[in-house]
């Protein structure tokens, strides 16, 4: 098949995943603040008198962004402004295409990578892409003339300009222990046993950088409790003058951050596409290539090499479902902070914590 | 490289045509008070000034410095396991932390991480 036609399938087809779940995330969201806060949630959607739990809200949300006035006020710096929420977009979206979403395939006997890029950097261009998306939401603050959005826009700065720290610093732990920043090298060293019994995933490896990784990376994604930039009851936030789908441009993206973030925790901490005992093309004693389950104590469970793939690709989603319903009840039961407490967050405790992580590991591989 | 050149153009575009179509879909009409800033409900008094406190720039600066130490430790992180001098990596790491360990008690004890 033609490269370039593959390359650009499979990112429309990444885009078009992207799409439906941050789509179907404001849905979640909506739903599980709902059973938290003893509501309903939206059930008012509906299509030919059919509501079934809202599932079509999120179309209707898009439809009704879509037809609102786009108004620029005459008092903002229109280039910027209108360029900013692009920015936010591109960079926190473009992510997904180094995540690796399963083993590479074989189909006939071309081996399809399930990821568009897999560069030996893939780790520091994710942390680099995602750090870039802090510019679209400061000059969204500062172009909008207003003093509330400029506040929200100068607090999202300090605050996620803060964090990277803390999350920057958790990443060394886990690069001394795979010793690699490519991701689908970090993802096979994760299949791999510890004492032949133990999966050697991410979270029980480096469990402090795990806690670490995960306080930081929420309150790079702005979101409750760490929601001081866009603080509802206070300074609305930096995106306070816009309207229509610009608006909806900055409110997806909180989203598909979320999303993003979901997807790196799966592949750093729990073992990407992994599923625990099941091999594929494991080379047995005798010889014979097997794919399958083998467990630790000496059953086998052979399944066919397609049917592998599919279990790992499937897996990966339902990973990556869990963390993101895991961040959505994080958001719905923590109050939020206070902005010295934010900082001293930060500052006192996650970066200490951070130092203190990679000391420790240093010592633990010098040792075993 | 030609699959980064793709998807870079992929996204700009997608990005630029979702945060440009309800301009093209949308009404247009203007009212005197959708001209004035968002405000709390009182008349506005004097132009938007961009000031903040200097903390912020504070933080930057601290941002900065701390950052590139983080990168420093790429490197070092990647050759670590897999090397066979251990021990001189780890002196390194240790120097190297007592450097940032001193200028972060510094600026703790200045009061620089306080936020009033």
């Amino acid at each position: 098949m033609n490269y370039t036609l593959l390359v650009l399938i499979k990112i429309i087809v990444l885009f078009a995943w992207l799409m439906i779940f941050a789509l179907y995330a404001t849905l979640a969201e909506r739903k599980v603040s709902a059973v938290i806060q003893d509501r309903h949630g939206a059930n008012r959607a509906k299509i030919l008198g059919i509501s079934s739990f809202g599932i079509f809200q999120p179309f209707a949300d898009a439809l009704k962004m879509l037809f609102k006035e786009d108004y620029i006020p005459p008092f903002t710096d229109k280039f910027m402004f209108k360029f900013a929420p692009v920015i936010t977009f591109f960079f926190s979206a473009l992510v997904i295409i180094a995540i690796p979403f399963g083993e590479p395939v074989k189909i006939g006997k071309e081996i399809i990578k399930l990821q568009v890029i897999d560069p030996d950097i893939a780790l520091l261009l994710i942390f680099a892409l995602s750090s870039m998306s802090i510019y679209g939401i400061i000059l969204g603050g500062w172009s909008s003339n207003n003093k509330y959005s400029f506040l929200g826009g100068m607090r999202a700065t300090s605050q996620i300009v803060s964090y990277e720290v803390a999350l920057i610093l958790s990443i060394i732990g886990l690069i001394m222990v795979y010793p690699s920043l490519r991701l689908s090298e970090i993802v096979n060293y994760q299949s791999t046993l510890l004492w032949g019994w133990i999966p050697k995933w991410g979270i029980l490896l480096q469990p402090l950088a795990f806690i670490i990784f995960i306080i930081a990376a929420i309150a790079e994604t702005k979101r409750a409790p760490f929601d001081l930039p866009e603080s509802e009851s206070e300074i609305i936030g930096f995106f306070l003058e816009y309207s229509g789908i610009r608006f909806g441009v900055y409110m997806l993206t909180d989203f598909v951050e979320t999303i993003m973030l979901s997807l790196i925790i799966t592949t750093l901490f729990f073992g990407g596409w992994n599923i625990p005992y099941l091999f594929s093309g494991l080379k047995l004693s005798n010889g014979t290539i097997f794919s399958g389950f083998v467990f630790p104590w000496g059953k086998q469970l052979a399944i066919s090499i397609n049917w592998v793939s599919i279990l790992q690709i499937i897996a990966f989603q339902i990973k990556t479902v869990i963390v993101f319903v895991f961040l959505l009840l994080v958001r719905w039961t923590f109050p939020r902070l206070r902005f010295d407490q934010l900082m001293e967050l930060g500052w006192k405790s996650l970066i200490p914590l951070a130092l203190f992580n990679i000391v420790v590991t240093a010592i633990i591989i010098a040792i075993v | 490289m030609l699959e980064i050149m793709i998807s870079i153009i992929f996204f700009v575009v997608i990005a630029f045509i979702s945060a440009n179509i309800s301009g093209v879909l949308g009404p247009k009409k203007t009212t005197p008070e959708k001209e004035t800033p968002f405000e709390c409900g009182v008349p506005i008094v004097e132009k938007f000034k961009p000031l903040y406190t200097p903390h912020y720039f504070f933080i930057a600066i601290l941002f900065l410095i701390f950052d590139i130490e983080a990168a420093y430790l790429f490197p070092w992180a990647l050759i670590y396991k897999t090397a066979k001098n251990k021990g001189e990596l780890l002196l390194i790491l240790g120097l190297f932390f007592i450097i940032i360990v001193l200028a972060f008690t510094y600026v703790w004890k200045k009061g620089g991480l306080e936020w009033e």
